[in-house]
C-alpha cells in the first residue's frame, strides 16, 4: 500500500496534476457542505437534500452531452427543483415526503433518458453517481470556488432568519418573516452546494457528506457556530483520508470518502463524551453500582 | 338577522355581559368607546373548506387585564388567536388596538411549547434574541438596545441565570418562561398565550400564573387559551367561554349558570367539571356554611338534592379542588380588600 509520504509526492507530481485538483474540490465541498448540512440536520431535513441532490442530475446530464458547463447546468436543475419542493410542500393536503418522492425519481429518470443520448454513457454515467477522481475539469475550479463563496455569503446573512425559522416556524410567520423565501434560500444553498460536490463524490452519495458531518458534530456540540465548526473540520479530515484510501487501494473516492465519514460516525455515536451509547451505558452502571454499594 | 348576530356577540366594557342569551343588546355596537381596548376584535368570522370554524366573533381586552379563552378541543381558540395574528384568512369588521388598526408584527405570541425545536444548539439568550429577527432586516445585526431589551424581558420572565445553558436542558417550566421573555423582548402591548400550562405540573402552574397575573398588572394585556378550567376561573380576571362563537363572557362571579357552561362544553348536567367549578354548590358557598363543606360533603349530608347525586359521581380528589376554589375565593377576596385599601 502507497505510504501517506507517497501520496504526499503523487501531489506535486506535474503528470498527476488532476489529484491535487480533486483533492481541493473535495477541501472545498466537504467545508460547505457540512456547513449547509448543519441546517439540514437541525432541520432535519435529510430527505429534501437527497432530493435536491438527485434533481441535479438532469442538469449534469444535459451539460455533459452538449458540451455546456457541468457546474452551470446542474445549478440550474437544482436551483429550479428547489424552488418547486418549496412551493409544493406548502400544500399541506399531500405530505411533503411524498411530494419529493414524486419529484427526486422523476428528475432522476429524466438525467439518465438525457445521458443515454451520449454514445458510451455507461462510464459516463458512472462517473455521475459514484464520483471520480479524475472528474474535475480545471475550467470548474474557479466557478467551484466562487459557488462556495456565495453559498457561505448567502447562510451567514440570512442566519438569524435561518435559525428563527428552523426553531419554530409559526412564531416566525407572526413575527414577519418571509418563511417560503427562506426555505427558497436553504434549498437553493443545499442545491449549490450539491453542485460543487458531485463530481468527486458522486450524485448517490453526495448526501452523506451533507448529513454525515453534522451529525456527528452535533454529539459532541450543544452550539451552532461550535457544530459548524466541528463538521466542517471532520469532513475536511474524512476526505483528505478518503482520497488517500481512494488513490493508495485504488477505490472509488466518493464512495471511499463516505465510508470513513460514516465510520467517524459511528465512533461518535459510540464514544462522544455525553451523549455517546457507551457514556450513557458506563453512567448507568456507575448509578446500578453506587445503589447496590 | 346579521346586526342582530353583529348585536349580539359585542360586549361593551362597562357591563360585562355573562351570556350571549342575556345580552342587553342595545347599545352594543362597537363605537369610539372602545378606543381605549388594549386589543378589540370586531365579529371574526374564519371558513375552512366550506366548513364554518369561528362566527362572528367579538371580544376585547383591556392594558391590565388578564383574560382566558376557553372551549373545548374544536372550538377554535388556536384559530382565533392565529387569526388575532394575522396567520389565518379570516374576514373581520375590524381588528383594533388603542383605536388604531392593529398590527400583528407588535403582538408577543407565546405558541404551544412543541410547536418549538427544543433540540435545537441553541442558548437561552439567543433564543430570546431570536424573537427580534422579523423587527431586524435581512443582514442586520441586532444593536445594543436589542441587547438591553432581551437582558430585560428575559429579567421579567426570571431566567438570567440561565442565559447561556442550552435549551435543551431546560425543564418545562423553564421552556415556557423562554417562550414568554421571547415574546417579551419585542415589548409588546399584548400578549397571546397559546395554552401554556398544557403538560406542566401544579408548583409550575402557580408560578407562571404569578407570572402572567403581574405582567397583566404592568399593563399587558394578557390573553390565554387553557383547558384549565379551574385555574382560568381563579386567577383571571374574565374569561371567554368559546365554542365557534362567543357563548359567554365575563368574570368569576358573572359566570355562575352552569347552562352556559353544559352549552360551550356540551356535557351532561351531571358532569363533575360543573361541581369542580363549583357552579352546582356555589349556594352554599355564597350562604357561609364553607366552613364545614368539607365534612358535609364527604357525609352526603346538608347537601341540596341536585348536589348530592353529583357529588355521589364524584371523587374525593374533586372536593378537594372544591375546598381549594373556596380558599382562592378568599385569597382573591383578600387581594380585593387589600386594592380597595390602596386605593
Amino acid at each position: 500500500m502507497l505510504s501517506i509520504m507517497d501520496f504526499i509526492n503523487d501531489l506535486y507530481n506535474p503528470i498527476l496534476s488532476f489529484l491535487p485538483r480533486a483533492l481541493l474540490v473535495a477541501a472545498v465541498s466537504a467545508v460547505v457542505c457540512a456547513i449547509v448540512g448543519t441546517h439540514v440536520v437541525l432541520r432535519g431535513m435529510a430527505f429534501i437534500g437527497d432530493a435536491v441532490a438527485h434533481a441535479v442530475f438532469p442538469g449534469l446530464a444535459f451539460s455533459f452531452i452538449t458540451g455546456g458547463s457541468l457546474v452551470l447546468g446542474g445549478a440550474v436543475a437544482g436551483i429550479a427543483t428547489a424552488i418547486l419542493v418549496a412551493l409544493l410542500s406548502q400544500n399541506r393536503r399531500l405530505k411533503e415526503d411524498s411530494v419529493i418522492g414524486v419529484l427526486f425519481v422523476g428528475a432522476f429518470a429524466l438525467g439518465i433518458v438525457i445521458i443515454s443520448r451520449s454514445a458510451g454513457y455507461a462510464g459516463s454515467l458512472q462517473d455521475f453517481l459514484f464520483g471520480s477522481l479524475t472528474g474535475v475539469s480545471v475550467d470548474d475550479i474557479p466557478l467551484m470556488l466562487i459557488g462556495s463563496l456565495v453559498v457561505i455569503s448567502i447562510l451567514a446573512f440570512f442566519n438569524k432568519e435561518l435559525v428563527a425559522v428552523s426553531i419554530d416556524r409559526e412564531t416566525a410567520r407572526a413575527l414577519g418573516i418571509p418563511v417560503l423565501f427562506v426555505d427558497i434560500v436553504l434549498y437553493v444553498s443545499v442545491a449549490l452546494a450539491v453542485v460543487i460536490s458531485v463530481q468527486t463524490i458522486g450524485n448517490v452519495l453526495v448526501l452523506a457528506l451533507l448529513v454525515a458531518p453534522a451529525a456527528t458534530a452535533r454529539l459532541v456540540t450543544n452550539r451552532m457556530s461550535s457544530m459548524m465548526t466541528v463538521a466542517s473540520i471532520l469532513s475536511l479530515i474524512s476526505s483528505f483520508v478518503g482520497i488517500y484510501l481512494s488513490w493508495a487501494l485504488d477505490l472509488p473516492a466518493g464512495a471511499t470518502i463516505v465510508c470513513v465519514l460514516t465510520v467517524v460516525f459511528a465512533s461518535v455515536w459510540l464514544c462522544a463524551p455525553h451523549h455517546g451509547i457507551l457514556a450513557k451505558y458506563f453512567s448507568t452502571w456507575k448509578m446500578h453500582k453506587n445503589l447496590s454499594d | 338577522m346579521n346586526t342582530f348576530k353583529l348585536l349580539k356577540n359585542t360586549q361593551t366594557s362597562e357591563s360585562h355581559i355573562s351570556t350571549q342569551k342575556t345580552a342587553d343588546t342595545s347599545n352594543r355596537v362597537h363605537t369610539h368607546e372602545h378606543v381605549h381596548h388594549a386589543l378589540d376584535v370586531r365579529c371574526l368570522n374564519v371558513t375552512a373548506s366550506g366548513r364554518t370554524i369561528l362566527d362572528d366573533v367579538s371580544l376585547y381586552v383591556d392594558a391590565g387585564e388578564f383574560v382566558a379563552l376557553i372551549g373545548p378541543n374544536g372550538a377554535g381558540k388556536t384559530t382565533l388567536l392565529r387569526s388575532i395574528l394575522g396567520l389565518m384568512n379570516h374576514s373581520d369588521a375590524g381588528i383594533s388596538s388603542f383605536g388604531a388598526k392593529l398590527n400583528p408584527r407588535s403582538i408577543g405570541y407565546v405558541p404551544q411549547r412543541h410547536e418549538f425545536a427544543w433540540d435545537f444548539p441553541i442558548t437561552v439568550r439567543q433564543t430570546v434574541l431570536s424573537g427580534l429577527t422579523g423587527m431586524l432586516k435581512f443582514g442586520r445585526w441586532p444593536r445594543l438596545e436589542h441587547y438591553k431589551a432581551v437582558e430585560e424581558a428575559m429579567k421579567r420572565a426570571d431566567i438570567t441565570h440561565l442565559a447561556q445553558r442550552p435549551i435543551g436542558e431546560l425543564s418545562g417550566g423553564q421552556r415556557q418562561r423562554v417562550l414568554v421573555a421571547r415574546a417579551l423582548a419585542l415589548r409588546p402591548s399584548i400578549l397571546l398565550l397559546d395554552e401554556p400550562f398544557t403538560g406542566l405540573d401544579m408548583p409550575t402552574q402557580e408560578l407562571l400564573n404569578d407570572l402572567f397575573r403581574s405582567l397583566a398588572r404592568e399593563g399587558h394585556a394578557v390573553v390565554m387559551t387553557t383547558h384549565d378550567l379551574i385555574s382560568a376561573l381563579n386567577q383571571c380576571d374574565r374569561l371567554y367561554l368559546i365554542n365557534q362563537t362567543v357563548q359567554a363572557c365575563g368574570t368569576r362571579e358573572q359566570l355562575q349558570d352552569a347552562k352556559v357552561w353544559i352549552d360551550t362544553f356540551r356535557i351532561r348536567e351531571t358532569n363533575p367539571l360543573l361541581s369542580a367549578l363549583g357552579l352546582i354548590t356555589s349556594e352554599q358557598v355564597s350562604s357561609g356554611q364553607v366552613s364545614s363543606e368539607q365534612e358535609e360533603s364527604a357525609s352526603g349530608m346538608n347537601v341540596p338534592d341536585a348536589t348530592v347525586r353529583s357529588i355521589s359521581e364524584f371523587d374525593m380528589s374533586s372536593k378537594n379542588i372544591r375546598a381549594e376554589i373556596y380558599l382562592a375565593e378568599n385569597k382573591e377576596k383578600t387581594c380585593r380588600e387589600l386594592k380597595g385599601d390602596e386605593e
